[in-house]
């Protein structure tokens, strides 16, 4: 897939596969990347391929607000997620929209074309996974609201599966991440990129054909960017106490519309925004750091280990000292 | 849904046609002809129109009288094992009895189901999840792991892909309880349980090949070490009363800590506090069967001081919570004496 960058003021984005250093910790390993650096912020596309399936991530920063034309010359069945940010795009296709973060989108276009509207010194990233045709067919008997999407393909006309606004859940993030962070090399690499994307597509389809709260994804754009500043509060403050009142009173918004605007984006209230926030961040540091449990707990916001643990289990179906001890094995493996 | 069939019994037979006749026209011949004369459940979990993959759930509860048998055909059989509770007890053909342990996976071959013996006395209550490849799909990942293919090779022998058992990471984990709890039906199951069982192979065979040989894992053991872990097996089954830390165990039976640990596990395939919770767990299923004493009572006679935590290890161990448990087994025996 050859995407093309063409930015309102500056003109098209020369993308080169010589990264620039600043762009290098960036980078995922293995990937094929195309970045560019310039005056105006930075570009940075890469490419993880898998068997039939060719998976895109990007993330965009620019320090003026900007308009982006995002083109390619080839059509497309993709699955689109935001991981960053709102996106308020105009498509040839599809007109005006916007898929606020962790938003899911799976459609069809003959010519990939659409219109960025970027707001200034923001980072924005997006994962995209361009299947086959084949992938679709494969499934079509057990998702029946295929057929008409299927139909358009073959026509060459443009569609999107699914009607009103999907919210990724847990499980697509889960894969997505496994994704980013496949370490395999070689055909190896293929395989397994390519299997979960099927079962990303999988349980996209599961999650876009059921019904979502009609709340999902409305919100006006400023409301959407306190609700951006706030979650950059929480994450901040994961072992803190922060009380949904103080939140409220640093961005700005009621309590009220703080919370239905996490609603509207993450699908989920603010305190199971959080609480999820800190048991991710407990697992990753399990997983990769030496504390003591008991360390983690209080980062976490918990006093005792032991609540700590069980909410821990209940969150992700093993303890902590599963984590560790998984890592002390593969910590083995490595050396 | 997944449904558990235990018996309510510990004896006579049960499960005689053991798997539904729509799963006759499956491809492993060998999965359906399970007969039982002892306690053991085994759920056919999915493999409806897949001629490539079998998911099953088997839940192991043997009495003393584990009178077994299986009548088995077919080709062969290659299975992915992973013991989701306690640890499982087996023997490969004539070779020596071998345990894996909660948490652990092997990749399993046998010309049939008759060469591997799952069905040890000490499998009091073991859970497993056991994936059915057939060999057509497996050859698929020749390109990758060569090593699968020289060892699917070796036809006639019944062997495990790696010597010692893998241990499954979270992301493996994770990908079991998706298994376990799909709640999807008809055409969507089978596409995601098929989507699961592949990248869940993939990265058990990663694992299982890829990885050194533990013998990081294992340490000698002199016999002078082997008659004191036997030694301290007996110590600590005798005064389980009043259980010794491990600091006293090593010291009492004169091996360290280190040594103590590590070899039991070696040695008997379960830790020393997985044996002592076990003897612990077990006389409080028997305090709640034949007594009338109050779970909180029964709690402090097996040494918890506060029921709650007692109540979840038992949840844990058994499965059900202890007041549901009694009332599940006096009911069902109930219904056994009329």
């Amino acid at each position: 897939m050859k995407i093309r960058i063409e930015a309102a003021q500056g003109g098209e984005i020369h993308l080169s596969p010589v990264l620039p250093s600043s762009l290098q910790q960036l980078r995922i390993p293995d990937s094929i990347c195309y970045g560019a650096v310039g005056p105006f912020g930075h570009v940075l596309v890469q490419q993880l391929e898998g068997d039939d399936i060719s998976i895109l991530y990007h993330t965009l920063y620019f320090n003026q607000g900007e308009q982006l034309v995002y083109s390619s010359d080839e059509p497309a069945i993709r699955l689109q997620i935001v991981l960053r940010n709102s996106y308020y795009y105009d498509s040839r296709y599809f007109g005006e929209g916007v898929l606020h973060e962790r938003g899911l989108s799976l459609n069809y276009v003959p010519v990939v074309y659409s219109k960025l509207k970027l707001r200034p010194g923001e980072v924005y990233s997006h994962l995209s996974v361009y299947y086959g045709k084949e992938h679709l067919l494969a499934l079509q008997n057990s998702f029946p609201g295929l057929m008409s999407f299927l139909a358009k393909v073959s026509v060459g006309q443009p569609g999107v599966f699914g009607s009103g606004y999907t919210i990724a859940d847990a499980g697509i993030l889960s894969v997505v991440d496994n994704i980013l962070d496949c370490n395999y090399q070689g055909h190896l690499r293929k395989l397994y990129l390519g299997y979960l994307s099927v079962e990303l597509l999988i349980l996209s389809l599961i999650r876009v054909s059921e019904r979502q709260s009609s709340a999902s994804g409305i919100i006006t754009e400023e409301d959407a960017k306190w609700v951006y500043r706030a979650k950059e509060l929480v994450l901040q403050d994961l072992g803190g106490k922060m009380s949904l009142g103080a939140l409220a009173g640093q961005t700005g918004l009621s309590v009220y519309k703080l919370n239905h605007g996490f609603k509207a984006i993450y699908g989920i209230g603010v305190t199971e925004f959080l609480h999820e926030c800190r048991m991710k961040k407990a697992h990753q540091a399990l997983s990769e750091t030496d504390g003591s449990v008991e360390a983690i707990a209080r980062e976490s916001g918990y006093s005792h280990s032991e609540s700590f643990s069980l909410a821990f289990k209940k969150y992700f179906g093993y303890t902590p000292a599963f984590v560790q001890r998984s890592r002390r094995s593969q910590g083995l493996v490595n050396e | 849904m997944p449904i558990h069939i235990t018996t309510p019994n510990w004896g006579g037979p049960c499960l005689q046609p053991l798997l539904p006749a729509t799963a006759v026209t499956t491809a492993f011949p060998d999965v359906r002809e399970l007969q039982s004369s002892g306690c053991f459940s085994s759920l056919l979990f999915f493999d409806e129109q897949c001629p490539d993959i079998c998911i099953r759930l088997s839940n192991y509860f043997l009495g003393a009288d584990a009178g077994w048998y299986e009548q088995s055909q077919g080709d062969r059989l290659l299975v992915l094992q992973f013991v989701l509770h306690d640890c499982l007890h087996y023997r490969l053909g004539e070779s020596e009895r071998k345990s894996m342990s909660e948490g652990q996976f092997n990749l399993f071959m046998a010309p049939s189901i008759s060469r591997i013996n799952w069905f040890d006395p000490a499998n009091s209550h073991v859970d497993t999840l056991d994936i059915h490849f057939s060999p057509i799909y497996l050859y698929r990942f020749g390109d990758d792991f060569p090593e699968l293919i020289r060892w699917m090779e070796e036809r006639n022998a019944s062997s495990t892909l790696s010597v010692t058992p893998a241990s499954v990471s979270p992301n493996m984990l994770r990908m079991l309880h998706d298994i376990h709890d799909c709640r999807y039906t008809g055409d969507l199951r089978r596409t995601y349980l098929q989507s699961k069982a592949a990248v869940l192979l993939l990265l058990a065979l990663e694992q299982l090949i890829n990885r050194p040989t533990d013998q990081q894992a294992n340490i000698p053991l002199r016999k002078y070490d082997l008659e004191k872990l036997y030694e301290a097996r007996e110590y600590l089954l005798h005064n389980i009363e009043n259980p010794p830390t491990l600091k006293q165990l090593a010291h009492k039976v004169g091996l360290n800590e280190f040594k103590l640990k590590k070899g039991y596990k070696q040695v008997f395939g379960t830790t020393i506090f997985g044996d002592f919770n076990k003897v612990r767990m077990e006389d409080a299923k028997h305090n709640l069967l034949e007594t009338d004493k109050s779970i909180a009572e029964i709690s402090l006679l097996a040494g918890y001081d506060d029921p709650p935590n007692f109540i979840r290890a038992f949840k844990h161990y058994f499965g059900s919570a202890p007041n549901r448990f009694r009332k599940q087994q006096i009911t069902a025996n109930g219904k056994l004496r009329s």
